[in-house]
């Protein structure tokens, strides 16, 4: 007589078993992913985006509060305002910001450019300017 | 007697399932327990006092001590702005005149940044008002004509600003007015941690513009990592590692117009009125958990003012005085460290 180690109805068990131990390995390994750039705009976020695998520079034109507008640009290095019509041009001045934590704020706009990062890892908890 | 005991008892299967389901009661409770009782990163941002405000908050309640801690810069902002309607624009408004009852914390805070322009030698002057109103930086900033900016200037002097032990203030003389612009930043970080103490929040980190507040241990242990802007290029210069208390930098690449060619940075210098030449472009201030003050926050923002107008040497005295540690930049690009910040800060990548 075949010895068999376990019947069907237990083969059936632990291959569900199996499939959710692969699914919950699957979901905590995906992470938090790479730097991403984000834009809020009177405290709503306009723009998420992803840095990392972007091939080429990208622009985007945002249309902030008391008839400011800038364009951001961003890239694998990082985000930056590459232009505004706001007087201040506080943002502007900033430059390319490269590390999670780092931002470029326009007051009069009420926007603002921040780069989020990793939950864990090298990031910046705060800025100083 | 035995005989019956066994005869009570269900049989083992059913036993097993009784005991199974227990079992399994108790643990959904106890998931449930922690579920709710767990400590939660929260973010936040807002913008108060003319400023963009990031909070990071862990702790049961920290969408509460959030936004309490907003509606208490929002209401500090209306207390001390000379543009609002609370106590310091009552005692503009009323200069020369009667003296008007603060509340504790207001009289406190006037003291203390009072102090600090007499230790200062005026490097930082609280009564700067009628000359920073004809530079007018937050709006439309201009050269002001040479005579204007002389009456401006007579009509400034923090030792003109009485405080009495019942808890009221008065300006001595007529168009006196006082413009606590320079230590608002860092009294709002003031105002949030105290927040974060009542709701008993484990640990959270308040930035009000460029100004920081660090409370309680870092989540996942070791030490807060706060950057510090370059002031001549992109992004961060370095990185400040530190335990807890609060840093502030004034620098003269933050705001400034050009006028005739020549740049003007908004850090006047309160003993001649222009913007100060101390042959820095930043000064970052780090006042240290435990220092014996009740606004560090404030005390941390008025520093990096001071210091920068006063320069590298007498700034470090400053600094020294008080107990704080400083990261002094020149327009050379010389970088200078205070003793207690060495080992905490890094160029570059840091963290």
């Amino acid at each position: 007589m075949e010895r068999r180690l376990f019947n069907p109805r237990e083969w059936s068990v632990l291959l569900i078993v199996a499939l959710a131990a692969v699914i919950w390995l699957a979901l905590s390994r995906s992470g938090p992913g790479g730097t991403r750039a984000i834009v809020e705009r009177g405290g709503e976020i306009v723009l998420s985006r992803e840095l990392e695998g972007l091939k080429a520079p990208e622009t985007v034109e945002i249309e902030g509060e008391n008839g400011v507008s800038l364009r951001v640009e961003l890239s694998e290095e990082g985000a930056r305002v590459s232009e505004t019509n706001c007087a201040d041009r506080t943002c502007q001045r900033t430059g390319l910001i490269t590390r999670a934590g780092e931002s470029a704020v326009c007051l009069p706009g009420r926007i603002v450019l921040w780069l989020e990062g990793p939950k864990t890892g090298r990031k910046l908890d705060a800025e100083t300017y | 007697m035995l005989t019956d005991e066994r005869k009570a008892r269900l049989p083992l299967g059913k036993r097993a399932i009784l005991l199974g389901m227990v079992f399994a009661l108790l643990l959904a409770g106890l998931i449930i327990w922690q579920f709710l009782s767990r400590e939660r990163e929260y973010e936040l941002t807002a913008f108060a006092m003319g400023s963009y405000v990031q909070q990071t908050v862990w702790g049961r309640e920290p969408e509460t001590a959030g936004a309490e801690a907003v509606q208490g810069i929002e209401e500090l902002e209306r207390e001390i702005s000379w543009r609002r309607d609370g106590s310091v624009a009552l005692i503009n408004s009323r200069a020369g005149g009667e003296p008007v009852a603060l509340s504790e914390s207001t009289a406190e805070l006037l003291a203390e940044m009072r102090e600090l322009s007499d230790r200062s030698g005026g490097a930082l002057d609280i009564t700067l008002g009628p000359v920073t109103r004809l530079w007018d930086f937050d709006n439309g900033p201009k050269l002001p004509r040479e005579d204007e900016l002389r009456d401006a200037l007579a009509l400034t002097g923090w030792r003109e600003l009485e405080l009495t032990p019942d808890r009221a203030a008065k300006l001595e003389r007529e168009g006196m007015a006082l413009d606590l612009g320079a230590v608002g930043k860092g009294a709002a970080c003031d105002t949030a941690l105290e927040g974060y103490q009542i709701y008993r929040i484990r640990a959270a980190v308040i930035a009000v513009g460029g100004s920081v507040g660090l409370y309680g241990q870092k989540p996942g242990g070791g030490d807060w990592n706060v950057g510090v802007r370059d002031p001549k290029g992109s992004g961060s210069l370095g990185v400040l590692n530190l335990p807890g208390g609060f840093v502030s930098t004034s620098g003269s690449y933050e705001k400034y117009f050009e006028q005739d060619g020549r740049r003007y940075c908004h850090l006047l210098d309160p003993r001649t009125g222009y913007p100060a030449e101390s042959g820095l472009v930043s000064v970052t201030v780090w006042c240290p958990p435990g220092m014996d003050v009740k606004y560090p926050g404030a005390l941390s923002d008025g520093l990096a003012t001071a210091c920068f107008v006063l320069g590298l040497e007498d700034g470090m005295e400053l600094l020294e005085s008080y107990g704080a540690e400083g990261i002094f930049i020149t327009e050379d690009s010389d970088i200078t460290v205070t003793k207690g910040l060495e080992g905490r800060f890094t160029l570059g990548e840091g963290g």
